[in-house]
């Protein structure tokens, strides 16, 4: 027997973009104008930005959900056009934004989708697969649900359904798309638990969009600000949420305090760029 | 409504605590359907004298059980069951519950593939469901083309409009057709509305690689066939081929129509009406859908067609007369429903 | 049609050198009034016969620096876009504090602009490539630094490129701040003569 493939080395950079310019289909200007990104195995990274400036984009560009016109993504130091549809799938798991669900689906039924990737168009849910379906459903806290079909539950329990047909898939890496969009208060701050719990315990990469910056700075390792198609800039929360970025980016005066935990944020009002970006 | 659905259904589910109980009841109904017309027609039987009849080679009625009503029933059978996956499988293509293989314009095709082998090549009777096989395919690509939008999701109303104009270009040439041949007309009329009159054993036999190939090709897919239930997006995001996965369910909906249309004529909403009756109670996912679905068809069509021997007798209607009757008010309730 | 340029006044174009250095060292890069002139053009049936338009411009690097000076821009750019176009932003920045030194570095006759390709003044400049540049300072922060309060017009004949290294280096300089433009065109305004008021007036007949 050859020794067994070297697949499992974990590489340092989970995702890659590389000077992307990506527009929408029937579009004429770029969304994502030479943008570029490194994603690190087993982080936490939360991209912000003013609307238009291209989050959505750029995660859907990472998981192949939308086509690039220049530029490149890795996944762990391969270009993404080398892997096939179900390795693709085994890797990477998205969330997309406001994703249609079929009437009448199940939430077992949702999850089980998930394995797709392990078990292919023919093949039968073994008891491995039922397993990771209900250890999926447990992480979320909707096993009580599983029978339940999906236009049932509330808009927070079906993110949480949708997480974990993602989770399902046994992915390195999970990109959401605006994931707390929609849901009040507590259920924003039950999902950034989740996804900081599953981030912990299974060392998932996570690339999640948001648009609240003081979520952002408390559950995210690195933050990447985008404005108008580029990367403006990416780091620890601490270091790239501050007032001048504040200025630049989203034309707000603030005041921003670093306090235990986290960073302290008060919006003053509309305020003149530095930067004529 | 929903609330009032899913207490049905959790209700429901006690009783029958898998959804293959729906596949037990709806053959359970086919077997009943199939006694019953069998039993029942211009010549009357009783359920008691049924199998010997059938059995015993020298009863009176053997020969019309035999080369008249058994063909019959069975032709109704596969006829119903390929009309009905073809129907549930177009839904899952489009993603829409309004479709169907006549509301879509796809029966027509097939009619005019069918049409043009019996019209042109009147010997080769085996080429017609192939023929209607191609008939049916180029519809479908004029449709895919004419409805797809870009997000994936093709709007209900897009599709539905795009199938009336599809259908409507098809039967004009339908009706040239048989204008311009009128002397092998009578033939035409029956098979335009959609009849079982006439059919024998080889009928069945005509009808049954097709079925056979495209029901296996569903036994073998149903689990992408869930998963095309989601949309393109989260579809793909799993690893499922979406685009060739759709043509491919497409592909075998024209070849199951073809089939039936090619022994039955122009029959319709027989895809309609069952995927989405059983859909009601047992649910989208396709393991448990499609049996039931296939059973149920036929043992509607069967049924409908006992209907349309016995209800006027000794006048025959045409099952597809009946069947238009019960599923055009049905198709008018659902674009109510579903349209905003 | 390719006219020479008439050399601008040598004290307008010390001014726009320290005015950029200006917005460089106290502005971060912002655009003081001094560099957005009105651009006015021709144009039959409109009200007037003219339209007008304010454009933020550019100086062009002397013929003999101009493909170093471009192929700087890029270099910064490509070296940096990496970590962000925040410190490709704060790069140009440091860069353009030796950039704008001398006045002999410029080009003596041209004044650049990026502008997209499908608005109004591309347009008038096709069927009329001439045009009066307007500069109107009315009031200084910093007197020390940039100088009095002035306005200065300039009479140009106008070049539309969309390729070339006059192209390239307008492109560039842009890609350093605003990122990749796509779909605009270099405005090269070359001066042929120039009338020069200035507030406290004498100084203009001192050529």
């Amino acid at each position: 027997m050859s020794a067994a493939p070297v697949e499992n080395l974990a590489p340092e950079l989970a995702l890659e973009a590389r000077r992307l310019h990506v527009r929408h289909p029937g579009v004429d200007r770029d969304v994502l104008r030479d943008a570029s990104l490194k994603v690190r195995a087993g982080e936490i990274l939360a991209l912000v930005g003013p609307n238009g400036s291209g989050k959505s984009t750029l995660i859907r560009a990472l998981g192949r959900d939308l086509e690039t016109r220049k530029g490149d993504v890795l996944v762990e130091g391969d270009p993404l056009s080398t892997y096939p549809r179900r390795r693709l799938a085994r890797r990477v798991a998205r969330l997309p934004q406001d994703p249609q669900t079929p009437e009448g689906l199940t939430v077992e039924a949702l999850v089980e989708c998930g394995r797709h990737p392990h078990v292919g168009a023919f093949g039968r849910l073994g008891p491995r697969d039922q397993a990771i379906v209900a250890e999926a459903l447990e992480a979320v806290e909707i096993a009580d649900y599983r029978t339940r079909p999906l236009e049932m539950l509330s808009g927070g329990e079906r993110r949480r359904a949708w997480i974990a047909m993602a989770i399902a898939q046994e992915p390195r890496v999970l990109l959401l798309d605006e994931p707390t969009s929609a849901l009040d208060l507590r259920h924003q701050f039950e999902l950034l638990d989740l996804l900081v719990r599953l981030n912990r315990e299974r060392g998932t990469t996570i690339v999640l969009s948001i648009h609240d910056l003081e979520h952002a700075a408390h559950v995210a390792d690195r933050v990447a600000v985008l404005s108008r198609g580029r990367v403006y800039d990416v780091g620890p929360p601490e270091r790239v949420l501050n007032e001048e970025t504040l200025l630049d980016v989203f034309r707000v005066e603030s005041r921003i305090t670093e306090e235990e935990g986290g960073l302290t944020m008060r919006i003053l009002g509309p305020g003149d760029p530095i930067r004529n970006f | 409504m929903n609330a009032l659905v899913w207490q049905v259904r959790s209700r429901a589910e006690l009783l029958f605590e898998q959804p293959m109980a729906w596949t037990v009841v709806t053959g359970l109904a086919l077997i009943a359907a199939g006694a019953l017309a069998t039993a029942q027609g211009a010549v009357d039987l009783s359920l008691l004298q049924l199998p010997a009849s059938i059995l015993d080679v020298d009863h009176p009625f053997h020969g019309v059980i035999w080369d008249v009503r058994l063909p019959r029933v069975a032709c109704g059978a596969l006829v119903g069951l390929d009309l009905a996956l073809a129907g549930a499988l177009l839904q899952t293509t489009v993603r829409n519950p309004l479709a169907d293989p006549g509301i879509l314009g796809v029966t027509a095709g097939a009619g005019v593939g069918a049409l043009m082998v019996i019209l042109f090549f009147p010997g080769h009777g085996e080429w017609v469901p192939w023929a209607g096989f191609l008939g049916a395919v180029s519809t479908i690509a004029v449709l895919l083309g004419l409805a797809a939008s870009k997000d994936g999701q093709t709007g209900a109303l897009r599709i539905v409009l795009s199938g009336v104009a599809l259908q409507a270009l098809l039967f004009a040439l339908i009706s040239l057709m048989t204008y311009v041949y009128a002397d092998r007309a009578p033939a035409f009329t029956a098979y335009v509305v959609g009849s079982l009159n006439g059919l024998g054993w080889t009928d069945v036999q005509r009808m049954i690689p097709p079925t056979i190939l495209g029901g296996l090709a569903v036994i073998a897919y149903r689990r992408t066939l869930n998963l095309l239930l989601l949309d393109d997006s989260a579809a793909s995001g799993v690893g499922v081929p979406v685009v060739q996965a759709r043509l491919g369910a497409a592909v075998v909906a024209a070849l199951l129509t073809a089939a039936a249309v090619s022994a039955a004529g122009l029959i319709g909403f027989v895809g309609l009406v069952v995927p989405n009756a059983i859909r009601l109670v047992v649910g989208p996912e396709h393991g448990a859908l499609l049996p039931a679905t296939a059973l149920g068809g036929a043992a509607l069509v069967i049924f409908a067609d006992l209907i349309a021997r016995t209800a006027l007798s000794p006048l025959e209607l045409p099952v597809g007369a009946l069947l238009s009757m019960v599923g055009g008010p049905y198709f008018l309730y659902l674009l109510w429903k579903k349209l905003p | 049609m390719s006219t020479e340029a008439t050399p601008l006044p040598k004290e307008f174009l010390n001014w726009q050198v320290a005015l950029r250095l200006f917005t460089m060292t106290d502005r971060n890069g912002a655009p003081h009034i001094g560099v957005v002139p009105t651009v006015t053009v021709k144009r039959p049936g409109a009200h007037l016969g003219v339209i007008q338009h304010s454009i933020v411009c550019g100086l062009l690097p002397h013929p003999r620096l101009l493909e170093s000076k471009t192929n700087e821009f890029r270099s910064l750019y490509e070296e940096n876009i990496e970590e962000g176009a925040r410190a490709v932003y704060d790069v140009g920045i440091q860069y353009l504090l030796d950039y704008y030194d001398s006045s002999d570095d410029f080009d003596p006759g041209t004044i650049t602009s990026l502008v997209p390709e499908d608005c109004a003044l591309v347009d008038a400049l096709k069927a009329e490539p001439k045009c009066t540049l307007s500069f109107n300072v009315f009031a200084t922060e910093d007197p020390q630094t940039i100088g009095a309060p002035r306005c200065q017009q300039l009479d140009c004949d106008v070049e539309i490129l969309s390729e070339g290294p006059v192209y390239d280096n307008v492109w560039w300089h842009n890609t350093l701040f605003h990122g990749m433009a796509d779909e605009h065109v270099v405005l090269r305004f070359k001066h042929q003569r120039s009338w020069d008021t200035r507030f406290g007036g004498i100084q203009a007949l001192r050529g």
